[in-house]
């Protein structure tokens, strides 16, 4: 339950993040913006596709 | 891109995402439906160095990849306890579920499945656009 709950809450904090982020409050960019960043260099695209790939398997294949 | 090929990827991406999505979890098939797109999208990446785009401000980016990686540190480290607190590392436990357990009831059956999958090869195409 404890376990569950504390998901809710990460969820609730991301969702809070994003839209903070699409409106810039607080001085932040959108996660696109900062997605962009970081997909500047192929090293991290790499490391963006590895996640991306892990993430699939996991939730997916296995 | 041309709209028409943009059209022709999406109507792609969706008829891959129908054929995996009725792949059964923890079979060879399902497993070789992620490694296809994952070493086309691998392979795509590195034939093709990324574009320059306009950069955002500095400290707005910092302050944004902080607050980003403070949630993803949090989701981590909650995962890691859930896991931790199985009765054994590939015994999954209802009190202590992880997240991929509590998906189960979505990825696992349909139209859940047919979602994810549509929604995890949305996401690395968009990763691969350069």
């Amino acid at each position: 339950m404890i376990t569950t709950a504390g998901f809710t809450v990460v969820a609730l904090a991301a969702v809070v993040l994003f839209v903070a982020s699409a409106r810039g409050w607080f001085g932040l960019c959108s996660v696109g913006a900062l997605l962009d960043v970081v997909r500047a260099t192929t090293a991290w695209r790499v490391a963006l596709l590895a996640g991306w790939a892990w993430l699939g398997w996991h939730l997916l294949a296995r | 891109m041309p709209l028409r090929t943009e059209s022709l990827l999406a109507a792609a991406t969706v008829a891959y995402a129908v054929a995996g999505s009725l792949t059964s979890p923890l079979s060879m098939a399902a497993l070789i439906a992620v490694v296809v797109p994952v070493a086309g999208a691998t392979a795509w990446t590195l034939a093709r160095p990324p574009r320059p785009r306009p950069e955002p401000s500095r400290p707005a980016v910092r302050r944004t990849a902080l607050a980003w990686a403070a949630v993803v540190v949090l989701a981590g480290t909650w995962e890691l306890v859930a896991w931790l607190r199985q009765p054994a590392y590939n015994v999954a436990s209802a009190q202590h579920p992880t997240i991929s357990v509590l998906l189960d009831p979505v990825t696992e059956a349909q139209p859940g499945r047919l979602l994810a999958w549509a929604g995890w090869l949305a996401a690395g195409w968009w990763l691969v656009r350069r």
